[in-house]
């Protein structure tokens, strides 16, 4: 079982909410993913145009992960915060600030200074921050109940280009590791989870693949993959070969054959 | 009197509350408000238990949020 800040989790598969071409295909896609814990954004309410997906994720039993995606400073993450926890009533946060627009990295400064406040003020802050092994400590020790490290740029579908780092942090982590955007391929998301990740968050590529629910399903089967295989203790590379079979000689007579 | 809804002015009774303004600011006054909404009320967050009790004055600002998707 994961388990952030007391509670357990069976699936260690979080997903994103946004870029489904419909609510019911994001609904189904959720479904098909196992996911048990699913983030959401706050924005300024347009009446014009309700996103009336609050509801139907609360009726369907989902833990909610809002996050405070818009947010340029500490500053304004906390007043996101404060909006976030009342919205949706949960002191869960996916604490993001990326002030770039062009590449969304997070703020390290600012993202480190608003966890430890939002901490302070009670929040259950899991903070979205580059694969950075020192950050990812401050973060812990300031009181934070994951970390969430980057794979590659949200959205960008480029896979586990920060591997080494992961490596590192997950390695140090006494905080449970969320591998968080970036991953655009099931076979990326068992390479983390290979790799000791607690757990993954994908949004980008099961919204926009051509069969969400189908590529939710493939995610599901990769992360349960890629943790059994963790578990089960990975054989370790080497450069040479090693034989599997035995090197019994029996097409030809006389000494032994070194073809295995 | 004219109150300020997401910096849209809307007219409200002079008695009106912050869930008067905020369903006609919606239209919904058939229904309970839909969940998912946070007020703010000249930039202090308002809780949901209170938002019946809070009386509005002359050039209230309101900035109303809501869920919505995201990753």
């Amino acid at each position: 079982m994961l388990t952030i800040a007391n509670t357990s989790f069976s699936s260690r598969l979080l997903t994103g909410t946004g870029k489904f071409s419909t609510p019911a295909t994001m609904l189904d896609a959720l479904a098909s993913s196992g996911t048990e814990l699913v983030t959401l954004a706050l924005r300024r309410l347009d009446r014009r145009d309700r996103d009336a997906i609050f509801e139907p994720l609360q009726a369907a039993g989902y833990r909610l992960l809002p996050n405070t995606s818009g947010a340029r400073t500490a500053e304004e993450a906390i007043q996101a915060a404060q909006l976030t926890r009342e919205a949706m009533g949960t002191p869960w946060l996916k604490l993001e600030i990326h002030p770039d627009p062009r590449y969304l990295l997070p703020d390290p400064v600012e993202t480190l200074k608003a966890a430890e406040r939002l901490v302070q003020l009670g929040f259950i802050v899991l903070p979205y921050v580059h694969a950075d092994p020192v950050l990812c400590k401050r973060l812990e020790e300031v009181g934070c109940a994951a970390v969430m490290p980057l794979a590659a740029p949200i959205g960008s579908n480029q896979g586990l280009v920060t591997a080494p780092f992961i490596d590192i942090i997950i390695e140090q982590s006494r905080v449970p590791v969320i591998v968080d955007a970036g991953l655009g391929a099931p076979s990326q998301a068992a390479d983390a989870m290979e790799r000791g990740a607690d757990a993954v968050l994908v949004n980008t590529a099961i919204a926009t693949a051509t069969h969400p629910v189908a590529m939710a399903a493939a995610f599901k089967a990769a992360v349960e993959a890629g943790f059994q295989a963790r578990q089960a203790g990975l054989a370790t590379p080497g450069l040479r070969a090693a034989a599997s079979s035995p090197l019994t000689a029996f097409l030809e007579t006389g000494g032994d054959s070194d073809v295995g | 009197m004219m109150i300020f809804c997401n910096s849209e002015g809307i007219e409200v009774a002079a008695d009106a509350t912050l869930a008067d303004a905020l369903a006609s600011y919606l239209e919904a006054s058939e229904g309970p408000t839909p969940k998912g909404l946070a007020v703010a009320c000249n930039g202090e967050v308002v809780p949901h238990p209170l938002w019946s009790q809070r009386h509005l004055a002359e050039g209230d600002r309101l900035d109303l949020f809501s869920a919505v998707a995201g990753g």
